[in-house]
């Protein structure tokens, strides 16, 4: 839960210094420490992470960082290899990197093997602590100084490893105003203290320090189905708002509008840039009847052809203009939607940018008015009230969706100086799949099959995605070889491949040989099933964050096989259901005189499972791993009939 | 206009087939080269490196490309990556693209070139830069043209000829300009061609060509040297490198090199030599003080690689490595001899290329090397170490630095040793569970498995530096990769007493709804543990294989199955006994079922870790039997 406080700073009356941790200064109970009672499993320890930010007399920003971890296994010595990212304007001093053993020896880092890495505007330093061991305390402490106060980076509370104390404290001029967010606080108990201390600079005046403690903070590491891991952490957003002095008053924290007048700046010259534009939009409409079709048609030629290259930014050097997307017949996706935009625009129809982050970008936070939130730029199109939003970033993404990356709730509307946080709503589509597969068994119990694979809405997407550039037959291959590894292919087709707004069909015709175990008496084997799982992704015993799928769907799979006289089913198995709150799952078996049927299904009806449904959820799957081993048994019948593929079977 | 004569010309031939004729240096039938380039994405026309030796120090060469981009699957011959570093350094770029009537439709601009460092995943930092660029059109086919040229500031860097990629080339170029008086050699592999040589006054041009080069052959399980198909190597008789002076004359004059690189670097402080010494007090098998230093070693350090400029081949020195607990190969090696030195024993630092990579040409000495590792020729025992790992035990080198050839670089000579080879039984996994199937069908069960050699190294490399939740993961994914509803509920791990070579690991645990028994029968497959499935057949048909089949090492696998089904089942029928041996493997699977109780023995042996192609027929049927095998279940009837 998101909390916004926004707190008017108080005049304090005691001056105080913080304490601050004193470099090496390590207990033997820690040093002599060989496993941590809170965390018996962790690798390492961190000991304390604090971050301590002071904005001077020149507004600019002072970043103390100071870091100390006890390793406990080989694994935990990977914490001495150190990397920390920071904008190239800046600067950043490592001020001191050492280890200590159980013993207390200190070996100090040498200034030597500090090294810088430069990556466009990112630089990285890196330097490995000497002297690392299992059971020593490593500690590193750095500064850095930037020009940028009003982009004080998030405080992350929570890391990989467990974390006994996290404090974050900054330091403020008291004619400062400030904003703090928060994200994933409420299960743990951040306090939060402040107090007035006299500025380093000038000891007449005063600082107001605020620091938010945490403590006892577990680790989280990536897992199966996390959208983003950054999201899951407790952290917290501090941003200088205004600073109001006799003679001064400067304002920092920027609203939406901000926002949007500043880039407005260079959309607006984009929406509306002429030449090439108008005349593609002009030739592309001329002989549409109405908005709709008009804007459907400049849709599809953007989708279909401008090539998606590489995505840069959202702004700046590399975002490219439309006439330049056009002349190039190639952009990132940002930049085919600005052309979009561009088009319908031209084309005299109401069209605006709208900027989101996908899910692998993380969680925007509405109140915190910062466009580097934001990773794509996506279209927000008016027809007569109506509102559709558009991404031409996939080639296979129909007009009015969005795909699962770019579905995020919430993006910036940009409407010349005006920002605006808004709800997306784009058509929701039904995401189904269903299989159909109709199969015999020949005398040597070789199973023949045909399966029709229907791929509705995101599958469909999915699928187009996946073969879009991939050589088609390889791409079946495969598939059938998820199946069973032995499968020959025989023949393949797909229907509506480029009708992307009808679903997709696959028809696959295929041998199983060896697929079946067999008796003197019996044959027996399991359905083999495309949506079959033989494993059950959630391995451990807790999670403490969602189960998040790409999204909602509903999967439905049935299974035929037909047989001759010289077969009779002697036993299926009996039905299999289990379900959660918004996840189920059925198997279902039919039999026959000549034919035994499977049908399996799973609806899994919101794409993000809360984690207290976690138990519950590996439980569901314990089950579909159970139901997708069982065996369907058929009796050999003593007679000299041939048994062969039976035609038509599937069409019903 | 002469470049748009020639595209077009290319262009034609590739549409009509039909313009060059095979001449010297062609490698394919003119109808098969022709199926190829029709079936290929891209191909390579043009494929031309001009190597000038400027003198004894310095070389420059240029790179010129020209791929034909059929669609988007082949762009990503469009984006191009050049490496610089202290020694290496680019010159200049140049890129466009043309489109099929010869024209120039796209020309790199200097701003699309990008810069930044690069340090590979297993090196922190080596100061190493890359300058890359990517430049498509949006309709195909087109060509990309490129060109660079490189300055490289010591003969040790000598570039290669590789014609060969994994598209058709129509032609590929290897020039060589050379003052007279640098001598050189160069090593011809899968290449049988020699080069046109021009004579002048000052200087001697080679040239090798090749035209109508098939992609290079991919199969699944091939040999690592036998990924590299085509090849000519290159190497200065001397050379010299940051003021150090190296020869390629022999093995021995390159193990002169590394010992002149190595000078000073063994010397250890007085009070670190006596804390070694300290460790060995009072005991006198030489073996014994190696495996107590190695021990040593590897709980205090750790791999860090920082390799700038020399530091890609000298070590640091020991006391650094000492003195910071961390280091690469070549860094914690020569710590490994410096500590061995301290307590009398003799070793010797070894340059290895590892199996992964391929095998060195014996019979051309050259720098060929990309790891280090420590040879202690004891009185009794030759031991290898292995010094980046934190847990490979003393006599167990890991298949990586197996049966390869290392140069030991001895105190005044240099000597190219083969490392031995861990048989089947060495590397072995013996299980043993049993299991009880429960009303409701969970199978609880315990099992204890044994492991040596590299199976051993492989479970340990999991277990052994992880937390015990991490393990507990890794178990359970590995144990229940057949069947995944599996919770473990306690492991233990313990190294025999009579054999420190071996590995115990004790488990029980559940197999959730393993079989509920549901229906009138019940299906069990005793093959828990150590299933081969259909996954593990190699791609190619039998007629089309060329190259043999590559494990990592040979190993033999013991698996025993005891599970007690209710009494209300009878055993209704069991998969027939299996039992094949031949020259590469064998296998032997035997089912049983008393006082209901399954029994389940399945025996798995992969003699040598190389399967000569012409036993590959036999390979093919010996695995399928495998797998056939692998599924079998026993059925049981309700009474």
């Amino acid at each position: 839960m998101l909390k916004v406080i926004i707190i008017f700073f108080l005049l304090l009356s005691n001056f105080t210094f913080t304490v601050c941790q004193d470099f090496g200064e390590i207990s033997d109970e820690v040093l002599q420490m060989t496993s941590f009672d809170k965390d018996p499993e962790a690798d390492a320890v961190i000991l304390f992470d604090k971050a301590q930010l002071r904005i001077t007399g020149q507004f600019d920003l002072e970043v103390i960082r100071h870091v100390r971890i006890k390793i406990l296994t080989e694994a935990g010595k990977e914490n001495a290899n150190v990397e920390i990212y920071y904008w190239h304007e800046d600067d950043l001093d490592i001020l001191d990197a050492s280890s200590f053993n159980s013993e207390g020896k200190e070996v100090e880092l040498d200034s030597d093997d500090i090294f810088v890495e430069e990556k466009g505007n990112v630089y990285k330093i890196v330097f490995a602590i000497p002297g690392a061991e299992i059971g020593s305390v490593i500690e590193y402490k750095y500064r850095r100084y930037s020009d940028y106060i009003s982009s004080l980076e998030p405080w992350y509370f929570q890391n990989t490893s467990y974390t006994l104390l996290s404090e974050y404290s900054v330091m403020v001029p008291k004619e400062f105003t400030y904003t703090r967010l928060s994200r994933n606080l409420a299960m743990f108990n951040i306090t939060e203290n402040v107090e007035s201390v006299r500025n380093p600079e000038d000891f007449n005046k005063a600082l107001t320090q605020f620091t938010w403690t945490g403590r006892n903070l577990p680790g989280i590491k990536e897992e199966p189905y996390m959208d983003n891991l950054y999201d899951e952490y407790a952290s917290m957003l501090f941003i200088l708002s205004s600073y109001k002095s006799r003679t001064q008053y400067r304002v920092f924290a920027e609203s939406w509008d901000d926002v949007a007048e500043r880039l407005s700046r260079i959309y607006d010259d984009m929406i509306d840039q002429g030449g090439e534009t108008e005349v593609v939009a002009e030739t592309i409409v001329s002989s549409e009847p109405d908005d709709f079709s008009k804007a459907k048609k400049l849709y599809d030629y953007v989708r279909t052809e401008i090539k998606t290259s590489e995505h840069k930014t959202i702004f700046g050097d590399s975002f490219k203009e439309p006439n330049e997307v056009l002349q190039d017949k190639e952009g990132s996706s940002s930049d085919r939607n600005m052309l979009l935009i561009n088009l319908l625009n031209q084309a005299g129809l109401n069209a605006k940018p709208v900027l989101i982050s996908t899910r692998k970008n993380g969680v925007v936070v509405p109140d915190f008015c910062k466009a580097n939130q934001f990773n794509r730029m996506i279209c927000l199109l008016r027809i007569d009230n109506k509102s559709y939003y558009l991404y031409t970033g996939v080639k296979a993404n129909p007009f009015g969706y969005l795909t699962p990356a770019t579905n995020v709730g919430i993006g910036l509307l940009i409407e010349g100086d005006k920002g605006t946080i808004i709800n997306l709503k784009p058509i929701k589509p039904a995401n189904k799949l269903n299989i159909e597969t109709v199969s015999t068994i020949n005398s040597e119990g070789i199973i023949t099959a045909k399966s029709k694979f229907t791929y509705i809405g995101c599958t469909a997407l999915e699928e187009r995605m996946n073969i879009e550039d991939e050589d088609i037959e390889e791409y079946v291959e495969t598939l059938l070889d998820n199946l069973y590894a032995e499968a020959v292919l025989d023949t393949f087709y797909y229907t509506g491949l480029d009708s992307i707004n009808n679903p997709l069909i696959l028809n696959i015709r295929y041998t199983l040989p060896d697929y079946i175990d067999e008796t003197e008496e019996l044959i027996y084997f399991t359905p083999p099933l495309f949506t079959g799982i033989d494993e059950n992704p959630f391995v451990r015993q807790k999670r403490y964050f969602p189960v998040s799928y790409n999204y909602n769907v509903r999967k439905s799979e049935k299974f035929k096989m037909i047989f001759s006289n010289k077969f009779a089913v002697n036993e299926v198995p009996l039905r299999r259901k289990a379900s959660i709150n918004n996840y189920s799952f059925s198997e279902i078996f039919f039999k026959g005189k000549n034919y035994v049927e499977c049908i399996r299904t799973t609806n899994l009806k919101r794409r993000v499972i809360h984690y207290q449904y976690y138990q519950g959820l590996k439980a569901l799957y314990d089950e579909m791993v159970s139901a997708d081993q069982e065996q369907i048994v058929l009796s050999k019948v003593n007679h000299n009939s041939e048994v062969g593929f039976e035609t038509n079977t599937d069409e019903k | 206009m002469i470049r748009r004569v020639v595209i077009k010309k290319i262009l034609l031939y590739i549409l009509f087939f039909s313009y060059f004729t095979p001449c010297f240096g062609s490698l394919q039938e003119e109808e098969g080269f022709i199926s190829l380039i029709q079936d290929a994405d891209a191909i390579v026309l043009q494929d031309d490196l001009s190597v000038t030796i400027l003198n004894e120090n310095s070389i420059e060469y240029a790179v010129h490309i020209k791929i034909l981009i059929k669609n988007k699957r082949a762009e990503e011959y469009c984006t191009v990556v050049i490496n610089e570093s202290e020694y290496q350094v680019i010159q200049n770029i140049d890129a466009m693209i043309i489109d099929t009537l010869g024209n120039v439709i796209k020309q790199l601009d200097s701003d699309e070139i990008e810069e930044a460092e690069m340090s590979p995943g297993y090196v922190l930092y080596s100061g190493k830069k890359y300058s890359w660029f990517s430049l498509t059109n949006h309709t195909y086919p087109y060509v990309i043209d490129y060109t660079y040229t490189m300055e490289l500031e010591s003969l040790f860097f000598w570039p290669d000829w590789y014609p060969q990629s994994d598209i058709p080339c129509l032609s590929s170029t290897y020039k060589l300009q050379i003052p007279n008086g640098i001598e050189f050699e160069y090593f011809n592999v899968g290449i049988d061609i020699e080069p046109d040589k021009v004579i002048g006054n000052s200087k001697i041009i080679y040239s090798w060509q090749l035209i109508n080069i098939p992609p290079r052959s991919v199969e699944d399980f091939m040999p690592p040297e036998n990924k590299k198909q085509m090849a000519i190597h290159f190497k200065p008789k001397k050379f010299e490198i940051s003021n150090y002076n190296g020869s390629y004359e022999s093995w021995s004059s390159l193990a002169d090199w590394y010992r002149a690189l190595t000078d000073g670097k063994y010397k250890l402080s007085k009070s670190a030599q006596d804390e070694f010494q300290k460790l060995v007090d009072g005991i006198e098998d030489p073996k014994e003080k190696v495996e107590i230093l190695y021990k040593y070693l590897q709980q205090k350090n750790r791999y860090v690689a920082i390799e700038l400029g020399i530091g890609g081949w000298q070590p640091q020195s020991a006391t650094d490595v000492y003195e910071n607990r961390y280091g690469d190969c070549k860094d914690l090696t020569t710590i490994m001899v410096s500590m061995l030195d301290a307590v009398g024993i003799k070793s010797y630092p070894a340059l290895a290329l590892t199996r992964d990579k391929g095998e060195v040409m014996d019979d051309f000495p050259s720098n060929q090397f990309n790891h280090c590792i420590a040879f202690v020729p004891l009185e009794k025992d030759t031991i290898w170490l292995e010094c980046t790992s934190s847990y490979i035990d003393m006599e167990d080198t890991p298949y990586n630095i197996e049966d390869i050839f290392v140069l030991v670089v001895k105190d005044d000579d240099g000597e190219l040793i083969k490392t031995p080879k861990k048989n089947s039984a060495n590397n072995h996994w013996i299980s043993s569970l049993k299991g009880v199937l429960g009303k409701q069908g969970d199978l609880t069960f315990s099992v204890s498995v044994n492991t040596s050699g590299n199976q051993k190294n492989y479970i340990k490399s999991k277990l052994a530096v992880n937390s015990k939740q991490d393990d507990l993961i890794f178990l359970q994914n590995y144990l229940g990769r057949n069947y995944s509803n599996l919770n473990i509920n306690d492991f233990t791990i313990e190294v025999p007493e009579d054999n420190t070579l071996e590995y115990n690991l004790e488990l029980n645990g559940v197999y959730n709804k393993f079989n509920p028994k549901r229906g009138s029968r019940i299906f069990i497959n005793p093959n828990i543990l150590n299933r081969l499935t259909g996954k593990s057949l190699p791609a190619e048909d039998i007629e089309e294989r060329k190259y043999p089949v590559f494990y990592k090492y040979p190993y033999l696998d013991i698996d025993t199955v005891i599970i007690e089904i209710s009494k209300g089942y009878i055993l209704e029928s069991k998969p027939k006994d299996v039992s094949v041996s031949n020259s590469f493997g064998q296998f032997s699977a035997e089912y049983k079922f008393n006082n209901n109780k399954l029994y389940y023995l399945r025996k798995m042996e992969i003699k040598d870790n190389i399967i000569a192609v012409e036993l590959y027929p036999e390979y093919i049927e010996f695995l399928k039997m495998v797998i056939k095998s692998d599924k079998s279940k026993f059925v049981f009837k309700r009474k």
